[in-house]
C-alpha cells in the first residue's frame, strides 16, 4: 500500500517513530493508522526518515526516551493517568521529547478534551496550557499554514505548552488522525468537514509541519530565513 | 670643622581679640570716633587749657581702651640649629640609564658620589629612588643597580621622614629630574622641614632623538577582529624626513607605516592588527635608530593583547532533520558563546511536496555563498549526515579541504548519508578526517553497540567524563548504547580513536573507531561515525536522571575543535603578563601529549626568543609524574615583547608558546632630556643649593645640613592683666571728674 519501505538513517531505529502512547480507559487508538499515515506522508513529502511502523508505549514505560515523539490521541473521557504516567509524561518533555495530542470526538463531546486538560494541569501546572500565536515557527516549519485544520475545521488555533523555549506539547482538536486514515481498501476513511479534500491537504500540511517542527524546533525562524518567508507570505492572498 | 649649634630667637606680634586684625581695625575706627566726639564736645569751653587737657585725656584713654580691647601679644620662639646628616637620594629610574658621552647618566653619578660619601667626614646616608625610596650600603653605590621603572621625586623626599632619616640635616637629590608626574608645590615641599640640594645629571640641551612616546590600544581583543592602535611619535629636533614604523609578532613583520613629523616634531600613526592566536600575544612597534639617535631605547615600545574569542561561528549542516542533528543544534543554540548558523536539507529532489513553491517555507541552499563567501568567518563546519553530491558541493569540497589546513575545524557525524556512504572516499575531505573511508559498501552496522574509549585515550578531554580515569571509565558504561555506526577503517596518521567500536575492527585488525581526532595542517577534525548520539542525552537522562555527559562530551569537542587554550594539552603560564627589566619571573609548565598523558620526564628545553625570534635564554627543563614543572627566570634586560617557547629536545616545533613584554615603566624614555627646572624650584623652595651638573657639586662639609630644633616658645601679654584694666578705669575716671567739673556731661 505505502511502497517498498526504503530505510535510510543507519537501520530504522533510529529513523523518526510516531510512537502512540497507550493509556487506560478511553479510546487511546481513534485512529489506528493515522500514525503510519502520517509517517508515510512525511517521508514523501520531505527529506526525513520515517518509521511506518509504529510502536505502543505508557507514559511510565523506562522506554519511554527511546524516542522523541509521542502521539496522544483519543475520542472520549479516560480516568487520570497514575503519578508514575503523569511524572513519566513531565519528564519526557523536559528532557526534550515532543508530543502531539489529538482529540478525534465529536464536535458535541467535551470527555476527552477534559480529560486531556486535567492530564496536562496535573503535569505540567494548570496555566501552562494556552493557545499558540498564530506567527509560531510551527505555521512555517515546512508548509506556510495559515489555519490548523483536520478532518474537522474545529478551533482557529491550536494549543500548547512551552518548555525552555520550545513548544513541548502541541494540543489539536482537529481530529488529525481523522483526516488521515485510510480503511482497508486504501480509501480515506472519514469525509473531511467542510472543506473536502483541500482540507484534507491542509491537515496533512499541519502534521508534516508538526513533525517538522518537531525536529527542528525554531530553525524556520533563524534571521537567514526571515526575508524569504517574509516575501512569501507577502505574495499569497 | 666641627659644627655647634645655635640657637636663635624669633618674634611674632599678633592680636588675640576674636577675629584678629578686622575687628582690630573695627576698634580702632571707633576709638577714633570715642576721640573725635569727645574733642567736639569740648568746643563750648573758654578755657584753652582747660580744651587741651580734656582732649589730650580723651585721647590716652581711648586709645589705651584699645590698646587693651585688641590684646596685643608678643610670641618668642626660640630655635636651635643643629648640625644634620646629609642624604642622598639617587634617581636610578629607567631614565638614568640613556647615555650622555661615553657612559650612562647613572654611571656618571655613581663615580661622582662614591668620592663624595668617601671624602665625607660625617658619612651620608644612601638612598635610592625610582618608584619607591630604598636605602643602600656603600657597597652597593654601583652602576649595576637595578633600575627603576618609574620616577617619583615627591613620593620619594616625603618617605624620607622614616625613623631611618630622622636626623637628615638636608637632601642631596641626583637626577635628571624627568618626572612627568610631578606637580611643584611649595608649602609641601617646605612642611617637609629639610633643605634640598638638587644636582642635575645629564645634558638639558635638546639632543637628536626619535622616540615612541606613547602607544594605546585596547588590552582586550577579539580573535580575528580588528585591534586599533594609535602610535605617538616625537622628533627631536623637529624633522621634515619621515619615518618608518614596524610592526612586530614573534619576531614576524606585520605591518610597517610611514611616519611624518609636524613642525613640533609631533608625529602619529593609527594602525590595525587582526589577532589570530588566542590567548596573549605579545607585539613591538619599533622605529629605524639612526646613528645620531642620542637614545635608541625609546626607538621600540612593546604591547599586549589578550585575545579571546568573541562567540565561536559554527556553520552545521545537516543532510536531513534526524533527532542527533536536533538534539545537537538545540546544545549549540542555548550556548551563549556559540554564533549558530544551521541548514537542514527538508527536501530532496526525490520528495514531492504536492504544493507549489510559494505555499512552502523552503528556500535554496546558498552553497556558494557558504563555501565560498564565507567559508573562512566560520571557526567550526559541521556536516551532520550530510551527501553533497545532490547539491553540487563538490567543488566547493577543496575549499574546505584547505580552510582545515590553513587553520580551520570540521567535523564530520554519521548517518546513511556520510562518510564512505556520502561517496567522501575519494574527495579531498577524506584526506584531512582522522579515519580513512571505503569506497565500497556495506558502509553502515545497524546493530546496537556500547564504545569503549581506548586507555590511551582516557584523558583525552572529550571523553573524560570525570576527573579520575577510572570514575571516567565507569561514566561512560553508564551511557545508553548507540544504535548503529558508519563503517570506517584505520587511522590515518597523526589521527587518535578516543571511542572504539567494542566488536567491529578494521582490515587492520584494530578496534573500528567510533570517535576519532586529527589535527591536520594549522587544522582540527572530529570523526563521529554514528547518527545516534543524542541518546547520551535523552535516553541517558530518562534512565539515569542525568543527561550532562551529552552536554560536556559536546563542549568538550566544540574546545577542542575551536583550540580552546584552556583545552591545549602543553600549556606555560606565567605569574604576570609584563615583567620590568631583570626582574624575577615564576613560570609554571604543564606538559602533555596529544592525547592528554603527562610529558615527563623530560628533558625539555624552555627558550626566551626576542621579538625577532632570536633566543635571549634556554634552560632544560625536567617534569614530574603529573608532567608539570615550575621556574623562575629572570626577564631580560632590554624593554620588548618575548616569546617563551617549549621544546621537546631535538625538535624543531615549540610544545606551547606564551608572550610576555618586559616594560620599561611606558613613558621614562619618551622624552629623555634632562630638567632642570624642576630641581631648581625644589632646591629654592627648600632652601637648598641648585647645581646644575656633577663636577659643580662641592664636598659634602661645604653643604649647609643644619636642621631647625624648636626649644619652645613664649607669649607676653602685658595688656591682658589687672593693672591696665585699673589703669583704664583710672583714666575714665579722672577725665569723667574734670569734665564735670567743666560743666560737661
Amino acid at each position: 500500500m505505502y511502497g517498498p519501505e526504503v530505510v535510510r538513517a543507519i537501520g530504522d531505529k533510529t529513523t523518526v517513530e510516531i510512537r502512540s502512547v497507550l493509556y487506560s480507559g478511553g479510546n487511546p487508538s481513534p485512529r489506528p493508522n493515522a500514525a503510519r499515515r502520517l509517517a508515510w506522508e512525511v517521508r514523501q513529502r520531505t527529506s526525513v526518515d520515517t518509521r511506518l511502523e509504529s510502536s505502543q508505549i505508557r507514559l511510565s514505560d523506562p522506554r519511554v526516551f527511546d524516542t522523541p515523539l509521542l502521539y496522544l490521541a483519543g475520542d472520549r473521557a479516560f480516568p487520570p493517568l497514575s503519578d508514575a504516567e503523569v511524572q513519566g509524561l513531565r519528564r519526557f518533555v523536559d528532557y526534550g521529547g515532543f508530543v502531539i495530542v489529538d482529540d478525534a470526538s465529536p464536535a458535541d463531546d467535551t470527555g476527552f478534551d477534559a480529560s486531556v486538560r486535567r492530564l496536562l494541569s496535573r503535569a505540567f501546572g494548570a496555566q501552562a496550557l494556552a493557545r499558540v500565536d498564530e506567527k509560531h515557527v510551527v505555521f512555517r516549519s515546512f508548509y506556510l499554514v495559515s489555519r490548523p485544520v483536520g478532518r474537522t475545521e474545529g478551533p482557529a488555533y491550536l494549543e500548547g505548552i512551552e518548555r525552555a523555549g520550545r513548544l513541548a506539547v502541541v494540543y489539536s482538536r482537529h481530529d488529525l488522525g481523522g483526516a488521515y486514515e485510510r480503511d482497508n481498501l486504501g480509501n480515506y476513511a472519514h469525509a473531511v468537514v467542510p472543506g473536502a479534500e483541500r482540507q484534507r491537504e491542509l491537515a496533512f500540511r499541519l502534521g508534516v509541519n508538526l513533525i517538522l517542527y518537531a525536529l527542528c524546533l525554531d530553525y524556520k525562524d533563524d534571521q537567514v530565513h526571515a526575508p524569504f518567508i517574509m516575501r512569501r507570505w507577502a505574495g499569497r492572498p | 670643622m666641627v659644627l655647634m649649634a645655635q640657637s636663635t630667637t624669633l618674634s611674632q606680634l599678633r592680636f588675640a581679640v576674636p577675629g584678629g586684625t578686622t575687628m582690630t581695625v573695627v576698634l580702632a575706627v571707633v576709638a577714633v570716633g570715642l576721640i573725635a566726639f569727645g574733642i567736639y564736645e569740648l568746643r563750648e569751653l573758654e578755657s584753652a587749657t582747660r580744651r587741651r587737657l580734656l582732649a589730650l585725656l580723651r585721647i590716652v584713654s581711648a586709645l589705651f581702651a584699645l590698646v587693651c580691647a585688641v590684646q596685643p601679644e608678643w610670641v618668642v620662639a626660640r630655635v636651635e640649629e643643629i648640625p644634620g646628616r646629609i642624604a642622598v637620594l639617587l634617581d636610578s629610574s629607567r631614565s638614568m640609564l640613556i647615555r650622555d658621552g661615553d657612559s650612562d647618566r647613572l654611571t656618571h653619578a655613581v663615580e661622582r658620589l662614591q668620592a663624595f660619601f668617601d671624602n665625607a667626614a660625617d658619612k651620608p646616608a644612601l638612598f635610592t629612588f625610582g618608584r619607591d625610596v630604598a636605602p643602600i650600603p656603600r657597597s652597593a653605590l654601583t652602576p649595576a643597580l637595578v633600575p627603576s621603572d618609574d620616577t617619583r621625586m615627591l613620593h620619594a623626599l616625603t618617605s624620607l621622614q622614616s625613623d631611618q632619616a630622622a636626623d637628615v640635616g638636608a637632601v642631596l637629590l641626583v637626577s635628571d629630574g624627568v618626572d612627568r608626574g610631578m606637580r611643584f608645590e611649595p608649602d609641601t615641599l617646605k612642611r617637609l622641614g629639610v633643605r634640598i640640594h638638587t644636582v642635575l645629571v645629564g645634558d638639558a640641551a635638546a639632543r637628536q632623538d626619535v622616540a615612541i612616546q606613547r602607544v594605546v590600544v585596547d588590552g582586550a581583543a577579539f580573535l580575528r577582529q580588528p585591534v586599533a592602535l594609535e602610535v605617538t611619535l616625537h622628533s627631536t629636533p623637529p624633522s621634515h624626513e619621515p619615518v618608518t614604523l614596524s610592526l612586530r609578532s614573534a619576531g614576524e613583520l606585520i605591518r610597517d607605516t610611514t611616519v611624518h613629523f609636524d613642525e613640533r616634531g609631533q608625529g602619529s600613526a593609527k594602525l590595525t592588527l587582526i589577532p589570530e592566536k588566542l590567548g596573549r600575544s605579545a607585539y613591538s612597534l619599533s622605529v629605524a635608530t639612526e646613528p645620531d639617535d642620542a637614545v635608541p631605547e625609546n626607538n621600540e615600545r612593546a604591547f599586549q593583547l589578550e585575545v579571546t574569542r568573541e562567540k565561536l561561528r559554527v556553520l552545521l549542516v545537516s543532510g536531513h532533520p534526524n533527532w542527533d542533528a536536533r538534539f545537537l543544534r538545540s546544545l549549540l543554540k542555548s550556548d551563549p558563546a556559540v554564533d549558530l548558523i544551521t541548514f537542514f536539507i527538508l527536501r530532496t529532489q526525490n520528495d514531492n511536496s504536492m504544493a507549489p513553491a510559494d505555499e512552502l517555507s523552503l528556500i535554496p541552499f546558498p552553497t556558494e555563498e557558504l563555501f565560498e563567501q564565507h567559508l573562512r568567518s566560520f571557526d567550526l563546519i559541521i556536516f551532520q549526515d550530510f551527501d553533497f553530491a545532490p547539491y553540487q558541493m563538490a567543488r566547493y569540497l577543496p575549499r574546505i579541504h584547505d580552510y582545515v589546513l590553513e587553520g580551520g575545524s570540521f567535523a564530520m557525524l554519521g548517518g546513511d548519508r556520510s562518510f564512505g556512504a556520502g561517496a567522501y572516499a575519494t574527495t579531498p575531505i577524506a584526506e584531512i578526517l582522522p579515519v580513512k573511508l571505503p569506497d565500497h559498501a556495506p558502509f553502515t552496522d545497524e546493530a546496537s553497540f556500547a564504545p569503549q574509549v581506548p586507555l590511551e585515550a582516557a584523558h583525552h578531554p572529550v571523553v573524560e567524563l570525570a576527573p579520575r580515569a577510572s570514575d571516567s571509565l565507569a561514566a561512560w558504561q553508564n551511557l545508553t548504547p548507540l544504535i548503529g555506526a558508519n563503517l570506517v577503517q584505520q587511522l590515518r596518521p597523526g589521527a587518535f580513536a578516543l571511542l572504539q567500536h567494542p566488536t567491529l575492527t578494521t582490515a587492520t585488525g584494530q578496534p573500528m573507531p567510533v570517535l576519532s581526532v586529527r589535527s591536520p595542517g594549522k587544522g582540527r577534525t572530529l570523526a563521529l561515525a554514528t547518527d545516534s548520539s543524542y541518546l547520551w542525552g535523552m535516553a541517558t537522562a530518562g534512565e539515569r536522571g542525568d543527561a550532562s555527559a551529552y552536554e560536556r562530551i559536546w563542549d568538550r569537542a566544540l574546545r577542542w575543535l575551536s583550540r580552546d587554550p584552556l583545552l591545549d594539552s602543553a600549556r606555560i603560564t606565567t605569574d604576570r603578563a609584563s615583567y620590568g627589566p631583570v626582574s624575577d619571573m615564576r613560570v609554571e609548565l604543564l606538559l602533555r601529549d596529544e592525547l592528554y598523558r603527562p610529558l615527563q620526564p623530560g628533558p625539555f628545553r624552555l627558550a626566551v626568543q626576542d621579538d625577532r625570534g632570536q633566543p635571549v635564554d634556554e634552560l632544560s627543563i625536567e617534569t614530574n609524574p603529573d608532567g608539570r614543572a615550575t621556574v623562575t627566570l629572570r626577564a631580560p634586560r632590554r624593554p620588548a615583547a618575548y616569546t617563551l617557547a617549549l621544546y621537546m629536545e631535538g625538535a624543531a616545533a615549540p610544545l606551547a608558546e606564551q608572550g610576555f613584554v618586559v616594560e620599561a615603566g611606558g613613558d621614562e624614555l619618551a622624552d629623555p632630556n634632562a630638567r632642570p627646572e624642576l630641581l631648581r624650584q625644589l632646591s629654592e623652595a627648600t632652601g637648598g643649593e641648585h647645581f646644575s651638573s656633577l663636577s659643580a657639586l662641592p664636598e659634602a662639609t661645604q653643604l649647609p645640613s643644619s636642621r631647625a630644633k624648636s626649644l619652645g616658645n613664649e607669649t607676653y601679654s602685658p595688656f591682658g592683666s589687672v593693672w591696665a584694666f585699673l589703669a583704664l578705669i583710672v583714666l575714665f575716671g579722672v577725665e569723667w571728674w574734670l569734665r564735670r567739673r567743666a560743666g560737661l556731661r
